[in-house]
């Protein structure tokens, strides 16, 4: 058993290198369509990581009026933390804004002289909210509109963010869209092209396949061959998919770092944590399609 | 043993053969002779599994043909030798590997064929040919290599299809020694042929086949058309 599933690896092998040419084109083909399904989860993985990014830098801020109390100030963030809906809010003072903003613009002598010629501080007390989750923002803005802080709070802006997102996010949808048609089209073509191979080996080799039968070779023996050979597309093409694909992240992670000023996460760690996702994909994704087609193939031309 | 049991066999275009009965005792050497198209093929077709009579038995050594499966039918193949007609001997292989591809296929231990291999290529007398390709070998040293390929694994049963066909006289003779010999060694032995002079000299049983029906049995025959 053990020795005929030796024999028939073998067999399977030589079908793959006696017609290397095809063998290659066909190999290609499946490098193109595993290629394209590792960028559409790529694309994936980056987009989730831009909204991520976009939805962290919203928040909103609270100016509260000059004459405020501390105590007043506190009495508005402690019933803001104890909002479920509410992930952080923080505290800055007017002295604190300031000190930041000299130090901001310490380089630049005609804002700073602007600053000091106005009388006292003419920054805001402010506290700063973020929102577990995007929808909840609403919550907090009907939160604040209450007349009980209408006294105290100035104004506050709503970072509105929503727009970007959805443009973001309409553009991915709309790449995801092209990127599975793509790759569908992709695995069609792969089917047919390697459904040929096999059917041309399959042609070559009628003689040896006769003679198989005659001296009594179980339709097994005859058969696996040609699924191994399916197998080897798939194997080695996304191999060649992996070797293509790695140096492309390497070199695009940084400039998605800069281009969407991606803060806390990092595009590189993002993917290397998903790499053996993406080339574990591949691997049986290839295998699959070369398994598909071979079946068909040997269904439709080895009429055993 | 083989057996025919009133075997019935059509195709679309007609009756092939019709009420078979045949007895065929182990260790026989039988010619089949008659024109082309009167069954002969059709026969080993039968033997070999790869028809099914429409009626009747066909036992192989206790072994129902028409009855098996299709996934045992490899297994049964095993136990036959086939020669045909136009040698089937794979190009791209030497005579070795085309007499050792019998039992690669067939799951034979590697062992075995380095044991198996060399014998049957002594039996049809291809030794120091082992590394040649098929084309490097005649017409005669080509059919002793298909043989040498139907009887590597010991099979009980030969089946030869006009074997000496593209042969002449002389070659076909030396084929027919080969056989021979196989055959004292106590195997069966069922050939078909057009070759007078051949059945003639064999002094064997000759089947003589007619329209699909056994027209005469003759325990020591004659080509007789």
């Amino acid at each position: 058993m053990l020795r005929s599933l030796f024999r028939v690896i073998k067999f399977g092998f030589m079908n793959f290198w006696r017609n290397i040419w095809m063998s290659f084109a066909t190999t290609l083909i499946m490098v193109l369509t595993l290629f394209s399904i590792s960028l559409l989860i790529i694309l994936n993985l980056y987009g989730d990581l831009i909204i991520e990014n976009i939805k962290n830098k919203i928040d909103v801020t609270v100016f509260f009026q000059q004459d405020v109390s501390k105590a007043q100030i506190d009495e508005v963030q402690s019933a803001l933390s104890n909002m479920t809906d509410v992930d952080e809010v923080k505290y800055t003072s007017k002295d604190e804004a300031l000190k930041e903003f000299q130090s901001k613009h310490g380089d630049n002598p005609l804002i700073l002289s602007s600053i000091t010629e106005l009388e006292g501080n003419p920054l805001r007390d402010t506290l700063v909210i973020r929102a577990k989750n995007l929808d909840k923002y609403n919550d907090i803005k009907i939160f604040l509109d209450n007349e009980k802080y209408q006294p105290i709070v100035e104004k506050f802006t709503f970072d509105d963010n929503k727009e970007i997102i959805n443009k973001v996010s309409s553009t991915l949808s709309i790449a995801k869209k092209i990127g599975i048609g793509v790759s569908v089209i992709f695995c069609i073509i792969v089917v047919l092209v390697m459904f040929n191979t096999i059917r041309m080996t399959i042609y070559t080799q009628k003689d040896e396949i006769s003679i198989m039968r005659l001296v009594g070779a179980t339709n097994a023996f005859i058969e696996i061959p040609f699924i191994i050979e399916g197998m080897l597309y798939g194997l080695f093409a996304s191999v060649i998919s992996t070797l293509i694909l790695y140096p492309i992240i390497l070199y695009t992670t940084p400039k998605i770092n800069e281009f969407f000023q991606l803060v806390n996460v990092d595009a590189a760690s993002v993917i290397n944590k998903n790499l053996l996702i993406i080339i574990a994909v591949q691997l049986l994704l290839g295998i699959f399609l070369g398994v598909v087609s071979s079946a068909i193939a040997i269904r439709k031309y080895l009429k055993v | 043993m083989i057996e025919f049991k009133q075997i019935n066999k059509s195709y679309s275009d007609g009756l092939v053969l019709s009420d078979i009965n045949l007895t065929v005792n182990d260790g026989e050497f039988i010619t089949f002779v008659g024109r082309s198209g009167v069954g002969k093929t059709t026969i080993f077709r039968l033997l070999i599994g790869e028809e099914k009579p429409d009626s009747g038995e066909l036992i192989v050594n206790g072994c129902n043909v028409e009855k098996l499966t299709k996934s045992r039918i490899p297994y049964y193949r095993r136990k036959l030798g086939v020669v045909f007609q136009d040698f089937k001997l794979l190009s791209r292989k030497t005579v070795y590997e085309n007499v050792a591809f019998t039992l690669v296929v067939s799951g034979a231990s590697n062992k075995k064929i380095k044991e198996l291999v060399p014998q049957a290529i002594g039996l049809v007398g291809l030794s120091g040919k082992e590394n040649r390709f098929p084309h490097e070998l005649s017409g005669g040293e080509q059919q002793r290599c298909a043989i040498a390929r139907a009887i590597v694994h010991q099979p009980k049963i030969l089946i030869a299809d006009e074997l000496t066909g593209d042969l002449d006289a002389i070659y076909s003779w030396e084929i027919m020694e080969i056989l021979l010999r196989i055959n004292k060694l106590g195997n069966t032995v069922l050939i078909a042929t057009h070759d007078r002079d051949i059945v003639n000299r064999l002094n064997k049983r000759v089947i003589t086949m007619e329209n699909g029906k056994v027209a005469k049995d003759q325990a020591v025959g004659r080509y007789m058309i």
